[in-house]
């Protein structure tokens, strides 16, 4: 081993104070050289068939959060031939590095989820430091509205859009929320579809309202469903509580609250072929507004009539999306688990769907009638 | 012993390993996958019984001191080069990662060179601290790694359906060689022995139980490794995938945690275990290339300096490999190193039991 003379330790000293002159050139950018890309819309271009025209939601970093009110956020738009060529053009418009790795949420226009569903998605998932867990929403209307919103209720250092749907605010079985790998994996997989929450906003952009939802499958027309279709495809496929049906019984109405319920569906087969669709629903839940006194007697009939009442809603769904021929829930996957993979399963469960019998079981427990009878 | 076998299990759900594995999914990759298992287990169970034989020598002594010049030399340099590229193969795959997913700003040269410097001086150190290394570096992770893949297996998008359609492809006739020897390569890490049998003192056992927890801790990685990304990411298109753990990584998330996306703990964490598994293999590649090539021409203070000389050339030829290959190279070049294993185990074998009959003679 060396014996560490002074002379050595000059020596070193020097080799250190000289690494420190190097080290300034590393190839990062700093924070202060860096806009933040919160959220990203896609349009088709209005003035080019097949162009696209993209907005970025930038955020404007704040010094103190207390002195700040309102959020400030800028917007850069810009056509493209494709939404890389887009991005480029628009990092000219800034004096900073757009920053992709806080993206939280990618907007595509309603009217591009017919066909460029796959153009859109890849490029976002391409790219490494977009984030695999942003939300995916269909815009109505148009992205670049939605983006624009800035509702009032919004603060700083929080972005509603964003909120919407990451469940730590609100939580509403109206609410359809998809990561961009979740809406990735279900598009690109046999057996199940993906849906996605629609984006609507008021027109003064105060408001921004999420109640509604569209299944999407490449090359055909999305299907829209509406918020009362919506809650079902949530309740079924998300296990989600929280909703309500109304029970018209002897001249009374009766609205019951559902806070849990549990889904359970298995395919039926025989020799292979899928004979049926068996699905059990057990909720539970109490009742919240009537119009005459209830009796706690009797909870066992409105369990009954509840029990109908939730079956009819919820067979009007399954019904329509099977006519659709769409299958949001994945009933095909689960089909697919059931079955050793050959060339023919898909096939065989394509031609089977549309006309599949559904068994539906529906067991409501109402708790209670509520703080009073 | 074990931390060896297991940082390479862990190490390489980043590298290449799984990246096989979703390419070859339509072709029987379960089927190879068992296969694996049980002929890792066995290996591993044949390698530790033959250096049992020979405590305390590694493998260089051993040949040195039972076979001709002629015979060790030539094995003894594919040993080295073997365990150079697989260690190179870590470092590739892994900067190519850092660049895509954290860093494209830095230039990949730059990064590569941050780690070679790191691991050189890993390298240079006694095998013996090499080990004690290995095994705080890899306790003070084990912990965040469980973590990890308990979070990641909890995840509610995580969609089981997905899993049992990949499982219900059990049926397809095995036609993937490439499949069986990536999943193989997982206990690869067993014959770092040959280097650190010189520490293990005594024999090795190697039981029933040692074989247990070895295959049940390989079938546990292996599940993971192959099921966990089809659950997040689709059985359809899954081999599209060019990194498919990091991305299912990226699809987890922490809703309350500080740092909201797992993939940066990921990716933080799994640097620590293949900057481990590079340090194993190339210091274990270092000491038997030294044990060979002793220049006296490179002396400088009395010292020999033939073993920077080695540490410099990997660092060369590794910068050199990073700029020159792009990632479907890379993963052609790797897959073609994890075919030729089954040569890599058989001169091995070859080389002990000419050790062991000379040894008795």
């Amino acid at each position: 081993m060396y014996t560490f003379s002074r002379k050595n330790g000059t020596l070193l000293t020097i080799v250190f104070i000289q690494c420190i002159l190097v080290l300034a050139g590393c190839g990062f950018k700093d924070i202060d050289n860096r806009l933040f890309v919160i959220g990203i819309g896609v349009d088709p271009s209005e003035k080019e068939e097949g162009h696209y025209k993209v907005t970025l939601k930038l955020s404007i970093p704040v010094g103190s959060i207390k002195q700040e009110k309102k959020p400030t956020y800028h917007y850069l738009v810009h056509e493209g031939e494709n939404i890389e060529e887009a991005i480029r053009i628009l990092e000219t418009h800034t004096d900073r590095v757009l920053e992709f790795g806080h993206t939280k949420i990618i907007m595509v226009n309603e009217a591009l989820l017919q066909n460029n569903v796959k153009d859109v998605m890849d490029y976002f998932v391409r790219r490494g430091d977009m984030q695999l867990i942003a939300w995916v929403g269909a815009a109505k209307t148009s992205a670049e509205e939605v983006l624009r919103a800035e509702p009032k209720a919004e603060e700083a250092v929080s972005t509603s859009l964003t909120r919407h749907f990451d469940r730590t605010g609100t939580e509403s079985p109206y609410i359809v929320s998809a990561f961009l790998f979740e809406f990735r994996r279900n598009s690109h997989s046999l057996g199940i579809d993906p849906v996605l929450p629609i984006i609507e906003t008021n027109d003064e952009g105060s408001q921004l309202i999420v109640n509604k939802s569209i299944i999407v499958q490449e090359g055909r027309p999305p299907l829209e469903l509406s918020s009362r279709f919506t809650r079902e495809y949530n309740s079924l496929a998300n296990n989600l509580g929280g909703y309500s049906y109304k029970i018209e019984h002897e001249d009374n109405n009766i609205v019951v609250n559902i806070g849990k319920n549990k889904v359970k569906y298995k395919i039926l087969t025989d020799n292979k072929k899928p004979t049926a669709i068996e699905m059990k629903i057990e909720m539970t839940g109490e009742i919240i507004e009537s119009d005459k006194d209830l009796s706690l007697n009797n909870l066992k009939k409105y369990n009954k009539l509840a029990e109908d009442e939730v079956k009819k809603h919820i067979m009007k769904f399954l019904t329509t999306i099977q006519e659709e021929n769409l299958d949001p829930i994945g009933f095909g996957l689960k089909y697919r688990t059931m079955h050793l993979n050959n060339e023919n399963t898909i096939s065989i469960w394509n031609e089977a769907y549309p006309e599949l019998p559904i068994d539906l079981q529906v067991v409501v427990n109402l708790k209670s009638t509520g703080k009073i009878e | 012993m074990y931390y060896l076998i297991f940082v390479t299990m862990v190490a390489n759900i980043i590298a290449s390993v799984p990246r096989i594995l979703v390419i070859e999914s339509n072709k029987g990759v379960i089927f190879s996958m068992i296969a694996a298992l049980v002929v890792g287990v066995v290996l591993t169970y044949i390698v530790i019984h033959l250096f049992n034989k020979f405590s305390g020598q590694s493998l260089p002594d051993i040949l040195k001191k039972y076979s001709s010049k002629w015979f060790y030399v030539p094995v003894i340099i594919y040993f080295a080069v073997s365990w150079f590229i697989a260690g190179a193969i870590t470092l590739v795959t892994y900067v190519f990662l850092f660049t895509t997913f954290v860093s494209f700003e830095t230039s990949m040269v730059l990064t590569t060179l941050a780690f070679v410097v790191i691991v050189s001086f890993g390298m240079l150190m006694k095998s013996e601290s090499v080990l004690h290394t290995v095994e705080i570096v890899f306790l003070l992770l084990l912990l965040v790694i469980i973590f990890l893949f308990v979070k990641i297996m909890t995840d509610e998008n995580l969609n089981w359906d997905f899993v049992q359609v990949a499982m219900m492809n059990i049926g397809t006739t095995p036609k993937s060689y490439m499949s069986f020897s990536a999943a193989s390569y997982l206990f690869i890490g067993v014959v770092n022995i040959v280097i650190f049998n010189s520490f293990f003192k005594g024999k090795l056992k190697f039981g029933l139980k040692q074989a247990t927890v070895i295959g049940t801790v390989g079938a546990l990685v292996l599940f993971i490794t192959y099921f966990i990304p089809i659950g997040f990411n689709g059985f359809e298109q899954i081999e599209h995938l060019n990194f498919p753990w990091v991305s299912t990584a990226d699809s987890v998330r922490m809703k309350y945690g500080v740092i909201e996306r797992v993939v940066f703990i990921f990716i933080i964490i799994f640097l620590g275990i293949s900057f481990l598994s590079l340090l194993v293999h190339w210091h274990v590649s270092l000491k038997l290339l030294e044990s060979i090539f002793q220049f006296n021409k490179l002396k400088w203070k009395n010292k020999n300096l033939s073993s920077y000389f080695f540490v410099f050339l990997f660092g060369a030829v590794s910068t050199f490999l990073v700029t020159r290959i792009n990632e479907f190279e890379l993963f052609k070049y790797a897959s073609i190193f994890y075919n030729t294993l089954p040569i890599f185990y058989f001169i091995l074998f070859l080389s002990l039991f000419v050790a062991k009959r000379r040894a008795k003679l």
